[in-house]
């Protein structure tokens, strides 16, 4: 059956025995040994038992709510795979609820409840490590972790430094620029455990003096487990809409790519058409009809570095950004697009972006150039009680 | 002697002091030491020359040029690697002094920077240097027993 | 006295993830280094005056960039452009009317060139700088480096160059051309300018020992 199951409210039913409740990981202790350590124990061999069973009875749960979906979406079982799953819920299921927590999901159970934290113990149930007092047991094994590094990696330079048998490259500082260290959320993820934003701190501090250390970059590997690239978030290496795909015209039969971007307030849809002969047409405006020659040559610009000129025919139609939005009060409709300087690198940008998929070779070159970026530059808000944005009025004794 | 001293003592016994010479004599209040910690009480600069020879030179030249740059430029490009040469020192001058970093390198001066100074009295503290306040009293001793405007009778510390 | 030294960087460009773009053809076409951050991060959008065409050039750029008036570089960019124009009609004419092949020669007849040699000529050695010292301002000379002074000679000869064509009898144009050609001979009100400075400088080295 499908289970709508808010991931909020699930946490309280299964919650840990209280930490320093041991139990053992595979229960067959016999009774006389439980008696003996207590209550607690007992406790958590039911919490476990409990919690074994619920997720045994969720997962046949799931199994059985997947064949009837599959049999409801006429899918074979076998290709229902989670993003199936997924479009099929936002099928059956449509929902206006803005928050995504809110929203019904279907999903492996393993996946969506809260974990049970097992403990390790020992043939008298006794928890195995002695970490496990200080109730953080991953965190403070992760705090040792670094620490023994930094010794080994102090160590290893004072060893080396100045020997010839050694990796120069490996006596210098870790090289971790273009990354940063996984947010607090992410670590707890990653080490299955709750803890403090003062212990995260702290992680965050020892992290930070191995490396700064020289020498630290024996240790990279190590680092880079707990680091994420910081441009992570887009999955290309290109700021602003990514290159778009090759469609082929049904009247000419030429090759074309398509694009919006904007600049400043103008937005503009850029068609670039393969073979043509370097003919522009923005807004019905030919490239000579631009006044100044800087915009001519923010225009040619992409045909340049791609050494493409006269390959490609631009056709491109813009509308201003701000007249889209809806009416505010007290304010005037501005309706203009951009002038000599917006509206071609506006242009540039799709221009660019569509050689980039037509004539891929010269992406590199194109992004290098900075031609794939978009410009996120805008006109910074005027400040109360002064005539600019940094401009300050000036300042006068009487 | 005899006929002006006891007008002057009258006058000064009406003055409320003392005939007599007054005695001084010392109490350790503080440790005689030095403290364990300097204040940065000017920012730390670096004795640098201000390249006087070289742009005396330059001067020298232009003046005798008529102030045309043109056949000055040798004695422009020593004063300018002057200059570079005594920027570069007080930058790692002031990278040495921000980080307090001893032993040789950098701080080739004479003294020490505030912060190297802290550094090492940080490792050697002073012996039985005191804490403050050094000697907290009741009484001020030129205060009456009676007087107690600020309740020192109640304070921790020596009776005076 | 000193309000604030530190400026606050708001900047759009987020300074961890972009760095700069290249855009010279030449080093466009070189493999990127391994290690170049620009291998994983982003690039800087391309300004707008930055479009690699083959006759675009550092110092006339930046020569428009100092004559730009109320943002109106579009305007100051003819003003330059029609100076070197004027320079190279006139070197053409004086080539012309050259009668050896050595004073031919001597005639240089790249606008270009000639004009970056005037801007070079007028470099000043020296700045002069207020410095406080105990109440009293003092007019200290410091030492500058080249793109700073190649700034104040840009500066310099805009300012001369404006002031004469304030009262609209010649246009700034024709007065930069003559100025560009004069300096490039190491002579004209801009180099005269610059040694008035140096004057100045030579008076004001008493105070030398202010700089600090």
């Amino acid at each position: 059956m499908i289970r709508f199951i808010s991931r909020r409210s699930i946490g309280t039913t299964m919650q840990a025995a209280s930490m320093a409740s041991p139990m053992s990981s595979n229960s067959d202790i016999d009774s006389s040994s439980v008696r003996k350590i207590g209550k607690a124990l007992e406790t958590y061999l039911k919490h476990s038992k409990q919690n074994i069973a619920m997720m045994e009875k969720h997962r046949s749960e799931f199994e059985t709510g997947k064949r009837h979906l599959a049999k409801m979406m006429s899918l074979d079982i076998h290709e229902l795979d989670q993003k199936a799953i997924d479009r099929a819920i936002e099928y059956l299921f449509p929902s206006g609820l803005t928050d995504p927590n809110a929203r019904p999901v279907m999903r492996p159970p393993d996946e969506i409840l809260p974990r049970f934290q097992r403990f390790e113990f020992d043939e008298e149930g006794r928890p195995e490590g002695s970490r496990f007092f200080t109730l953080n047991p991953k965190i403070y094994g992760l705090l040792s972790e670094i620490g023994m590094k930094t010794q080994s990696v102090m160590k290893f330079y004072d060893e080396h430094v100045g020997s010839r048998n050694v990796n120069k490259n490996d006596l210098d500082v870790a090289n971790l620029s273009g990354s940063q260290w996984i947010t607090h959320e992410k670590m707890k993820k990653k080490l299955h455990e709750k803890f403090s934003n003062e212990m995260y701190a702290q992680i965050l501090i020892a992290f930070e003096n191995l490396a700064q250390l020289q020498g630290s970059s024996i240790e990279h590997k190590f680092l880079m487990e707990y680091r994420e690239p910081l441009t992570a978030s887009t999955g290309s290496k290109l700021f602003g809409p990514s290159i778009p795909t090759v469609q082929i015209c049904a009247e000419t039969n030429r090759r074309y790519a398509e694009v919006v971007t904007h600049c400043k307030d103008t937005r503009t849809t850029v068609r670039v058409f393969d073979a043509g002969k370097g003919k522009f047409n923005i807004d019905g405006i030919d490239l000579h009809d631009f006044r100044h020659l800087q915009s001519r040559e923010i225009l040619l610009a992409p045909f340049i570095v791609s050494s493409t000129l006269g390959r490609f025919d631009v056709n491109a139609t813009s509308v201003s950004i701000s007249a889209e939005t809806p009416e505010a009060p007290n304010r005037i409709q501005k309706t203009s697009i951009g002038g000599q300087s917006s509206l071609p690198r506006a242009v540039r940008h799709g221009t660019s972006l569509c050689i980039a998929a037509l004539n891929p070779e010269c992406t590199e070159k194109l992004r290098l150039s900075g031609l794939l970026t978009l410009d996120p530059r805008k006109k910074e808000r005027s400040k109360v009680n002064q005539p600019g944005a940094r401009a300050k009025w000036i300042w006068k004794r009487r | 002697m005899f006929t002006t001293s006891p007008i002057f003592k009258e006058r000064a016994l009406a003055r409320g002091k003392s005939i007599y010479p007054k005695i001084k004599t010392f109490s350790e209040i503080l440790p005689l030491a030095g403290k364990n910690r300097v204040q940065a009480g000017q920012k730390q600069r670096a004795a640098s020359s201000s390249c006087t020879q070289e742009l005396q030179a330059l001067f020298g030249c232009l003046k005798k040029w008529e102030f045309d740059d043109k056949p000055c430029a040798k004695q422009h490009s020593s004063y300018m690697d002057c200059v570079h040469k005594g920027a570069e020192e007080a930058a790692e001058y002031m990278e040495a002094a921000k980080k307090g970093t001893l032993g040789d390198g950098g701080s080739s001066g004479k003294s020490m920077t505030s912060a190297q100074f802290n550094k090492i009295m940080k490792l050697f503290p002073q012996p039985d240097l005191g804490q403050q306040p050094y000697r907290q009293m009741k009484r001020l001793p030129t205060q009456s027993y009676a007087e107690d405007t600020f309740h020192r009778k109640h304070w921790a510390g020596k009776r005076s | 006295m000193a309000l604030r030294r530190s400026i606050r960087v708001c900047n759009m460009y987020d300074p961890r993830v972009f760095r700069e773009p290249i855009t010279d053809l030449k080093e466009l076409r070189k493999p990127l280094d391994k290690d170049d951050e620009r291998n994983f991060l982003f690039v800087k959008a391309m300004k707008s005056d930055e479009t690699p065409t083959f006759y675009k050039d550092r110092v006339i750029d930046k020569m428009i960039r100092v004559c730009t008036k109320d943002g109106q570089k579009e305007t100051a960019r003819q003003n330059v452009q029609n100076a070197l124009e004027i320079i190279k009609r006139r070197q053409y004419k004086a080539w012309k009317k050259a009668e050896t092949e050595e004073e031919r020669k001597t005639i240089e007849l790249d606008a270009f060139k000639v004009a970056k040699q005037g801007i070079r000529n007028c470099h000043p050695l020296m700045k002069l700088q207020g410095v406080t010292r105990g109440g009293t301002t003092y007019q200290v000379p410091f030492p500058i480096e080249e793109p700073e002074a190649e700034f104040r000679a840009m500066k310099m000869m805009r300012d001369i160059c404006r002031q004469r064509a304030k009262h609209g009898e010649t246009h700034f144009k024709d007065i930069l051309a003559t100025e560009l050609l004069a300096a490039s001979q190491n002579e004209g009100s801009t180099i005269q300018a610059k040694q008035e400075l140096h004057k100045t400088c030579e008076a004001n080295r008493a105070y030398a020992h202010y700089r600090a």
